[in-house]
């Protein structure tokens, strides 16, 4: 070679050590003191697993960047090169796999416990709630007394009569729906949620950040998932999956209200 | 090809050659232009998320159809988001380190004296240009280039009026992708054909550096999922055009009518999509996993720790990266089953990754480093996996997805170790067979300067959307504040956007030092890195076949 390449300890390699140290050192604390959004449902283990893998990520995040620093940092010692070492090797996958494995066997546990609803015979009824998605709005109803949705056609939808989502009001079990006005979502706090999620055009994401629930709103199926809201307040509500132009301003509202007012605020809503 | 060397015009020695020389130069020119289109698109990107109601006067003169009175349209944004990660993952990424560097260096690597189809190699390359050629035609179309993003979900993309860009610009996105997918499965069997049947007699696939079988992995990869995708976009292309409803449901009704057609599935354009979209990203890394393994031992002066084990590891990564696909799609409606299956392939895949990074460290320990502009790249590239890698873990785990899912966070991920990985590749390769291509050596100063801005500005830019992502932001949004929740990161997206400019403005350098240096770098010898393969016994400039 023409130049003489700078080596380990040298000035860049100091130069580099110091902007990787700063980085390691900014981000490690940046992420460590990061938080997710109040959390207001009762699917706090999203945030366990979360503080758990942002424990392990950091110190293998740290463990590997140190390492990336001594190798620049210090002058080398040829009788301590590492040679190729078969026990070694498979000490340090077999330790990868065991935290990998043992993240995996936590991941499975909580995915269970979020899915299901409560199976405690005695607990009030779930609040179910059928929500459909839209280009550009979310429409919220509920089932009403007889418990069952009232039929919809997609080709009974006008949206100059503001019949949304279809509804046939010529079906008995239509009359007692509660259709809420597009946008706004009224819970009672405490009480299980159970969602059906259908869209009727696009790929939609029904998102609240503070519940940690976001499922995908997807065309030809109904899907269901359920959450507790254990906060009273006002959460907005995103879309997640790109629908349109209008993606950005498909903003929903839930108003989780305490269950005593929960009847009479619906009520109010939906004149 | 014509035989002797001396009456041969430029036209077939320079532009339509059957040298995979002259090919890999043309990728990498090609590519390299492309990647100033997809940079200049992610700037406007980050422009109106950092400042979504500004008026852009002087931007709007420019391209007038994507504002209003300075504003930019949304479904010009939405275009801007399409384009920019359709171009950057084919067009530059893929482009630049396979069609690129896989074509130079192959035959050399292997001691073979040209790749094992020359014609078919030259009809790759024309095709992708061709390709690239279609997909910038779009933006030029009535209605705007597609805009549903560079996953092209229908029924968004399969419905012409659910977005402007779902028009004739989905119709061109869905040519030149077929069009670029033809030239990789060409080049993709080129490659195999050469790395397994013209090694110089002796050479062991064991012997081959770790980019060669980098390539191998590619081309399988490539050959087998790329498929997935030519099947998807032509079902798509006919549900678009013949009536059809491969992926459109029954019952649709947008903006108030029913649409026609019915009884399809939008998730199956997910699981064609992503049985490709998957392997692509490992199609992405690869080579700079294998870039980064042999620079190692060039630069410490011995080979990388644990070769064999490398090789299982690529292996490993190859085969698993067909198992994981659904981790794209774990909120999506389908089986929870599928769902927990897809996290354990997904976490697991991470074994052999960290193998590789363990095998890293003790290539460099106690070594003595030579800190040239190459190896700087390369030690990037060590620390981009590691980062990168270690927020894929979580992605993978279903219910932590749950909450991450399309927010910045996975915008985050997939930028540090797969966008940012595969271009510190680019930048590692070009630097360090600069004097193979052109028998000079790149300014070191200029070099080291260019890597120490660009891994700076690289993490200012990304490593924030971490945190962004993990406050609830979601992605291809035209305007998060829209969300009272998010008004509290408009600070962190000015500072992203910012550094977002500082990192375009760095690669200033790397364009001033590659164009200089053709013409006014020190002249280099035939192994100016001593280095220990093939490509490097060859004598610089490359003389042309006989």
């Amino acid at each position: 070679m023409s130049f003489e390449a700078p080596k380990n300890g040298g000035a860049l390699a100091r130069l580099f050590a110091f902007l990787t140290a700063a980085f390691v050192a900014w981000s490690a604390y940046a992420l460590a003191t990061s938080s997710l959004p109040p959390l207001a449902a009762n699917r706090g283990r999203i945030d366990s697993a979360i503080a758990l893998n942002l424990v392990i990520s950091g110190i293998v995040f740290l463990g590997a960047h140190v390492a990336l620093l001594l190798v620049l940092l210090r002058r080398p010692r040829e009788a301590r090169i590492p040679h190729e070492n078969a026990r070694v090797e498979m000490l340090w996958t077999a330790l990868t796999a065991i935290v990998l494995v043992a993240l995996l066997v936590n991941s499975e546990l909580d995915s269970r416990a979020l899915a299901g609803g409560s199976t405690d015979p005695g607990a009030e009824p779930p609040v179910v709630v059928e929500v459909v998605a839209q280009q550009f709005a979310w429409n919220f109803r509920l089932p009403g007394e007889d418990g069952i949705f009232g039929r919809t056609d997609p080709r009974l939808v006008d949206q100059a009569e503001l019949n949304f989502i279809g509804l046939d009001r010529k079906d008995p079990a239509a009359e007692d729906d509660i259709i809420l006005p597009q946008g706004l979502l009224v819970l009672p706090e405490g009480r299980e949620v159970r969602v059906r999620l259908r869209s009727l055009d696009v790929i939609h994401s029904f998102f609240v950040a503070p519940f940690r629930v976001k499922r995908d709103a997807m065309p030809g199926i109904a899907t269901e998932f359920t959450f507790t809201p254990t906060l009273s307040g006002r959460f907005e509500l995103a879309c997640a999956e790109h629908c349109g132009l209008g993606h950005y301003r498909m903003r929903g509202m839930v108003e989780v209200v305490p269950k005593a007012d929960w009847a009479a605020r619906l009520k109010e809503a939906v004149q | 090809m014509s035989g002797g060397g001396e009456s041969r015009g430029i036209l077939s020695r320079y532009v339509f050659s059957l040298d995979h020389r002259v090919i890999g130069l043309q990728y990498l020119m090609t590519a390299m232009g492309m990647a100033l289109v997809g940079g200049l698109l992610a700037l406007l990107v980050r422009m109106q998320i950092a400042w979504p109601s500004h008026e852009f006067r002087a931007v709007s003169r420019l391209l007038p159809q994507g504002f209003d009175e300075g504003i930019m349209k949304p479904e010009f944004y939405a275009a801007l988001f399409t384009m920019h990660g359709t171009i950057m993952i084919f067009f530059v990424l893929s482009a630049a380190l396979i069609g690129g560097f896989g074509n130079y260096l192959i035959p050399l690597q292997v001691g073979a004296r040209d790749m094992a189809f020359p014609r078919l190699n030259a009809l790759s390359y024309w095709i992708y240009l061709v390709s690239s050629v279609v997909m910038l035609a779009s933006f030029f179309t009535p209605s705007g280039p597609a805009a549903s993003g560079w996953t092209a979900y229908p029924p968004l993309s399969a419905l012409k009026g659910a977005i402007a860009g779902s028009n004739l610009g989905q119709d061109l996105w869905l040519v030149a992708m077929a069009l670029f997918i033809l030239s990789f499965t060409l080049g993709g069997l080129n490659f195999l054909a050469t790395i397994v049947a013209l090694r110089r007699p002796g050479l062991l696939m064991m012997d081959l550096p770790l980019f060669t079988w980098a390539m191998f992995f590619v081309a399988i990869l490539g050959l087998l999922a790329f498929p997935s995708l030519t099947a998807a976009s032509i079902m798509l292309l006919l549900d678009r055009h013949a009536g059809t409803s491969f992926f459109i449901p029954t019952g649709l009704v947008l903006s108030g009518e029913a649409v026609q057609g019915g009884g399809g599935s939008p998730i199956l354009w997910q699981h064609l999509f992503w049985f490709l979209g998957h392997p692509e990203v490992y199609i992405l890394m690869l080579p700079s996993l294998g870039i980064t393994s042999d620079l190692f031992g060039v630069f410490t002066g011995r080979r990388v720790f644990g070769y064999a084990s490398m090789v299982y590891a690529m292996a490993l990564i190859s085969g698993m990266s067909f198992l994981v696909w659904g981790h794209h799609m774990f909120v999506s409606g389908m089986s929870p089953f599928l769902g927990s299956a897809f996290a354990v392939t997904t976490t697991l895949i991470a074994v052999p990754s960290g193998v590789k990074v363990f095998n890293w460290i003790a290539s460099l320990w106690n070594r003595p480093l030579r800190l040239t502009t190459p190896m700087l790249w390369a030690l990037g590239i060590f620390s981009l996996f590691v980062t990168g890698g270690l927020s894929g873990i979580w992605l993978g785990q279903t219910q932590i997805d749950i909450q991450l899912h399309d927010t910045a966070f996975v915008v985050a991920h997939f930028h540090i170790i797969m966008a940012g990985a595969a271009l510190f590749g680019v930048f590692a390769g070009v630097h360090y067979w600069f004097p193979l291509f052109f028998g000079r050596l790149m300014n070191e100063r200029l070099g080291i300067a260019h890597f120490l801005l660009t891994f700076v500005f690289y993490y200012a830019t990304f490593f924030p959307m971490h945190l962004a992502g993990l406050q609830g932001q979601v992605r291809r949004v035209y305007d998060p504040y829209q969300y009272d929740y998010l008004k509290p990161l408009a600070s962190m997206n000015a500072f992203i956007t910012w550094a977002a400019v500082a990192l375009a403005i760095s690669q200033i350098l790397f364009f001033v030092n590659f164009f200089w240096s053709l013409k006014k770098g020190n002249p280099a010898g035939p192994n100016p890195w001593t280095a220990p393969t093939l490509e490097w016994s060859e004598p610089a400039p490359a003389e042309e076949n006989a």
